[in-house]
């Protein structure tokens, strides 16, 4: 049985290579002046922890598939070389977010990338790619910022921030706040995923929107919900003020495929403003 | 047989705010989780620390909503569980916010630091000479600012998995000095691999307090896990446990669940585990683990859920090298099933042949082997599965992706 599942996967790789151009060189670009070593063992979800211990279950939840190591040296510097592939745009963007802070130093690598003493961080399409001074010497700015290009280029990735993020009003959205949960949003597990965002109108508060697959898995995800505070059905293009028993007030919206909402706000006229601009964005 | 186990537990799981969500909104209603059980929250004595926690702490590592670590601490939980690497430092931050606004001693803190990645020798699991007390410390102080706290009470060394870094001397003067400043009240270890070389060692420093441990029902090493930390326990090492949930799922795709409350009552049997940190990231996770915090008794049911899920061997091999230097004919085996799959799991085809070809292994090197020397704690058919991934030798790399 494993052998014809074996052969099976032989024929289908050998029918995706040959119809190739050429054969895929790996992940890691040759840099000229730089020397590549690459590491033979990739991380799969199942390996993991090994490597990042606990930090894995986060990479696991933004439905991590590989980790491939490789590292840069010149003389003193060295710099190792993180590729974690994630298996989509918002996946990858979700974790990256997950450990960006607001304040850090951004950059304009990949679609985003930020970058601190002896490190850089930068996502591009499904990879969220760290780099780190791993030699005696620290590589500064520059130098990673060359690696990090190389990269970059040379996975061709397609850079653009994931399209739920224009549903969310720019207006008052506090900067590099943008980020995805990729499960159990608010503590609820039928709510999944959710992109939520800072703002700063008067008070401090998020603003978050949930994509279903059809308007009827929006309401059934939202009835569940108010099944659970005890509220009436919902029903959609309306506006609603909801009592959470564990996150306090939250005013929520349906339209189409979303479910959008503010929460951490104790203000109706200002949350149902930012509900009508979402409105407005849901063609 | 197994299969209607299996089935039941996932409609259990995905119905679990269908046809119990009604339940559980009852519960929740009032702003509170409603911890009123019949029977009291068990608590055991985490060793010579003297602290009195509930078996059931929480593992905040994934969790980024405040409301939902403020629930736990309504309901029972006293005992938080971060590090610093979690979230890029962004789980420490979201406690610290909360935290600033709680009674300093009405709450437990644990966090982890790992001791640089360059002073990691990771070919052996050790730490090397240049491993430094003073950046260890400096991690300490940076933990110390996102938490927003003078002092966290228990503090681990992250992930060691040999002695030589439990003992390490460098790492031992950071943990007394870290010890005598007040900025820690207790020091300890955590540790996913190599748990019973660990522990002994923990035992053997005369400075650790606690051991934080990987351990579930699906532990091949289990039997001389529990020998140590029953003798560690007695030493008066407090002893928390981890990864309860043996990874949550039975299958790489996930489809599998593993029934998490008998693999936490499961765990939490063994009187020596004195708390364990489940990680915690919905509601209905935390009732269910608040649940077990009250009542211990193991099922019927779930006992067959779990008798179930641990025949069920995992799909693939996780490098406990218990099979090196078992094969008379001196073969790679853990290579060999790391090989296997980077083929069906990764479906990385070249790179299982250039992992075979470091070996310069021929097509089923076996052929001429009558009797498998192999014994493998997962009951992998060991020649079954060399047989097969070495046939990628034969195929011309070229060939591959």
């Amino acid at each position: 049985m494993k052998t014809k599942i074996l052969f099976i996967l032989i024929c289908s790789i050998l029918f995706t290579a040959i119809g190739k151009s050429e054969a895929p060189a790996g992940l890691f670009p040759k840099i000229q002046g730089w020397t590549l070593k690459v590491e033979k063992m990739v991380y799969t979800p199942d390996n993991l922890w090994e490597l990042i211990n606990g930090a894995a279950e986060a990479f696991l939840s933004y439905d991590f598939q590989d980790l491939h190591l490789g590292e840069y040296s010149k003389e003193n510097v060295s710099v190792r070389a993180e590729l974690y592939r994630h298996s989509n745009l918002s996946n990858a963007f979700g974790i990256y977010t997950a450990e960006r802070m607001p304040d850090y130093s951004f950059i304009d690598i990949g679609i985003q990338g930020y970058a601190e003493p002896g490190i850089l961080h930068f996502f591009t399409g499904t990879f969220y790619i760290k780099l780190m001074t791993a030699g005696a010497e620290e590589a500064d700015e520059q130098t990673l910022k060359d690696i990090a290009i190389n990269i970059n280029n040379y996975l061709g990735m397609d850079n653009h921030w994931p399209r739920e993020l224009d549903l969310l009003p720019e207006e008052n959205r506090v900067k590099n706040t943008e980020s995805y949960i990729a499960e159990d949003f608010l503590g609820y597990s039928f709510f999944h995923s959710a992109f939520i965002a800072k703002y700063n109108d008067q008070d401090e508060f998020q603003v978050f929107i949930i994509t279903l697959n059809s308007s009827e898995d929006a309401r059934a995800v939202a009835k569940k919900y108010f099944d659970l505070i005890k509220c009436s059905d919902p029903v959609a293009d309306r506006k609603y003020t909801l009592n959470d028993p564990f996150n306090d007030t939250i005013y929520m919206g349906i339209k189409k495929n979303y479910l959008f909402g503010v929460v951490n706000l104790n203000n109706q006229e200002t949350a149902y403003k930012y509900l009508e601009k979402i409105e407005g964005k849901i063609n | 047989m197994k299969r209607s186990a299996l089935s039941r537990r996932n409609f259990i799981k995905t119905s679990v705010l269908g046809t119990s969500g009604a339940a559980f909104a009852t519960r929740a209603f009032g702003n509170t989780l409603d911890t009123s059980e019949d029977s009291p929250v068990i608590t055991r004595k985490l060793g010579k620390t003297g602290l009195e926690l509930p078996i059931v702490s929480m593992g905040v590592m994934r969790s980024d909503n405040p409301n939902l670590v403020k629930a736990a601490l309504k309901s029972g939980i006293v005992h938080l569980d971060t590090a610093q690497v979690y979230q890029g430092g962004n789980n420490e931050k979201m406690l610290g916010e909360l935290l600033k606004n709680y009674p300093r001693d009405s709450f437990i803190i644990s966090t982890k630091i790992k001791p640089e990645d360059s002073f990691i020798d990771r070919s052996r699991s050790e730490l090397t000479s240049e491993s430094s007390k003073e950046a260890f410390l400096k991690r300490l102080d940076d933990s110390l600012t996102s938490l927003q706290m003078d002092y966290v009470d228990i503090l681990y060394v992250h992930a060691l998995e040999s002695r030589q870094a439990v003992l390490h001397e460098q790492l031992l003067e950071a943990l007394t000095e870290a010890k005598k400043s007040g900025k820690v009240r207790f020091v300890g270890v955590s540790t996913h691999r190599n748990e019973p070389e660990v522990i002994q060692a923990v035992i053997d420093s005369n400075v650790y307090d606690v051991v934080l441990t990987a351990i579930n029902f699906k532990q091949s090493n289990y039997a001389e896990l529990k020998e140590k930390i029953a003798l560690a326990s007695e030493k008066g090492i407090g002893i928390v446990g981890m990864k309860t949930m043996a990874g949550a799922f039975l299958d790489r795709e996930r489809t599998q669940p593993i029934n998490c409350k008998a693999a936490l009552k499961w765990v939490l049997q063994d009187p020596n585990v004195h708390t364990t940190i489940p990680g915690i990231t919905s509601f209905d996770m935390l009732l269910e683990n608040i649940s077990v915090m009250h009542d211990l008794k193991l099922t019927e049911e779930e006992l067959n859920d779990l008798q179930t899920a641990g025949l069920q061997a995992g799909l693939y091999c996780d490098g406990c090298s218990d099979c090196l230097g078992s094969c008379k004919k001196g073969l790679p085996v853990h290579d060999i099933m790391r090989a296997y799959m980077y083929t069906y799991g990764y479906q990385s085809t070249i790179k299982a042949r250039d992992l075979l070809a470091d070996y310069n292994l021929k097509n089923n090197p076996c052929a001429d082997c009558n009797t498998c020397t192999v014994n493998c704690p997962k009951g992998f058919e060991i020649a079954e599965r060399i047989k097969d991934v070495t046939r990628l030798q034969d195929i011309p790399r070229e060939f591959l992706t």
